[in-house]
């Protein structure tokens, strides 16, 4: 990619450094954004929206030529990672709590574990991808090709699971829930 | 140069979302002491990754010949953490955090010491397979969100925590492998060595947090004792409802949403 577009050392590192720093301050504030954004679903959901913009973006950005415009794209385009991943291990003791006992961390674990099978599955998914289409695809797509493409895709594709995620947010749910289990266990 | 800093920092990370005047938590001490020792495994844990993965083609170039290997050391590594993760986590929850994590912290002191005196490529896989394994990520997320209890916000703000470790610990590994360079290799992991070693004696002087969501179910469900249903490995046959309720649940919405997540992220370009 530095190749193709021209790319130096300094625009890839402005690149790396705004998009860890832009990490950082998510971290930092992920208590006060679930305040505002009230569940921890609508703020991976919004998380994904802002991802798949910047995939889009990324498709007709054809030179890469202006370097704010650039690392701007690559922040939000990896803001799944410090909220989504965030959120889902906030939610995830709540779904635990729901369908278990004392399992909070089994199922962290589980997660941790999804999370490390795609950051392996990753570099060879993007290098089939790059054989595939490459990074300069011609027509519609622009230079950004099959790649931005499918991650947009996959991106939207992934919404959809979150429908199943909502209602375990709230602890009344989750007390609700146990109740109703333990009225149907007290009568059978 | 702090003094410098500190306004401008201040001005990126808190500005935007509150003023001064309105704080949303009223609390003076929004960390709670026990958080720290799972702030800090996870700190040690991403500083070693950090200091490693940079100098990794450095090390493959001088004893395999070339960067190739790099792949293979890698992928061993991210395997270990694959069995890693559900394994600490299963443990966390049938021994606690505290030993889990002090278990897991004690083999971070001797694989990531050994990794700076390996001289062979499959030594290495080795040696970073069971670095690994001894991930101590999930017991530090298990402990951070039991110490905030069943407070959705409180378990974001000690998540927010958790990240920001993690993220400080890679930068300053990878900062601290990229100044240095790979003539400090040896050294550098000894430090990292000697990091994990001071988390693990800082874990054992530490209280873990109590579980009390766990404790109000075993309550409600008269169990004697609290380990004795998992949805991921039940003991009872009453519990079959649940798995599959749990399976169906975590594997489409979780699973499959966070493979993805993390396919998407991985794949900065």
């Amino acid at each position: 990619m530095m190749e193709q577009f021209g790319y130096v050392e300094y625009q890839v590192s402005l690149c790396l450094i705004s998009t860890t720093f832009f990490h950082l301050v998510i971290m930092v504030n992920l208590a006060r954004l679930m305040k505002i954004f009230k569940t921890g679903t609508n703020l991976i959901v919004m998380s994904y929206v802002a991802a798949v913009i910047s995939h889009v973006g990324f498709l007709f950005d054809p030179a890469y030529h202006t370097d704010l415009i650039t690392a701007s794209l690559f922040m939000f385009a990896t803001l799944c990672l410090p909220l989504g991943m965030s959120c889902a291990n906030v939610i995830a003791p709540n779904i635990a709590d729901v369908f278990g006992t004392n399992a909070r961390g089994s199922t962290l674990g589980i997660l941790r574990t999804v999370f490390n099978i795609g950051q392996a599955l990753g570099p060879s998914y993007g290098v089939i991808l790059y054989k595939a289409g490459g990074w300069g695809g011609e027509g519609i797509l622009a230079n950004g090709g099959l790649f931005f493409a499918i991650q947009a895709c996959m991106l939207l594709l992934s919404c959809g699971c979150l429908l199943r995620t909502w209602g375990f947010e709230k602890n009344e749910v989750i007390k609700k829930k146990h109740q109703k289990e333990i009225e149907i266990e007290i009568e059978v | 140069m702090l003094c410098t800093f500190k306004p401008l920092l201040y001005f990126v990370m808190y500005r935007p979302f509150y003023s001064p005047k309105k704080v949303i938590n009223p609390q003076p001490n929004d960390t709670p002491p026990t958080v720290k020792p799972a702030l800090l495994g996870s700190a040690v844990d991403y500083f070693g990754l950090g200091l490693v993965t940079p100098l990794l083609p450095f090390f493959c170039t001088e004893f395999a010949g070339s960067v190739d290997s790099v792949g293979y050391v890698l992928s061993a590594q991210y395997l270990g953490v694959i069995f890693g993760s559900a394994a600490v986590g299963y443990l966390s929850d049938r021994i606690g955090r505290k030993n889990t994590l002090m278990i897991a912290l004690a083999g971070d002191v001797i694989f990531f010491s050994l990794t700076g005196f390996v001289k062979t490529v499959p030594t290495m896989c080795v040696v970073r397979l069971f670095a690994g394994l001894f991930t101590p990520l999930a017991a530090c997320i298990a402990w951070v969100q039991d110490a905030a209890g069943n407070d959705e916000l409180a378990r974001a703000k000690n998540q927010g925590y958790f990240g920001g470790s993690a993220v400080i610990g890679f930068m300053s590994g990878a900062a601290a492998g990229g100044i240095l360079g790979y003539s400090s290799f040896t050294a550098m992991n000894c430090v990292c060595g000697a990091f994990a070693l001071f988390a693990l004696v800082y874990t054992f002087f530490s209280l873990e947090p109590t579980r009390p969501h766990s404790e109000q179910v075993s309550k409600f469900h008269s169990i004697p004792s609290p380990l004795t249903t998992n949805p991921f490995f039940p003991s009872g046959k009453s519990r079959k409802l649940r798995v599959s309720r749990i399976l169906s649940k975590t594997s489409i919405s979780s699973r499959w949403l966070s493979l993805t997540l993390w396919l998407g992220a991985s794949l900065q370009p």
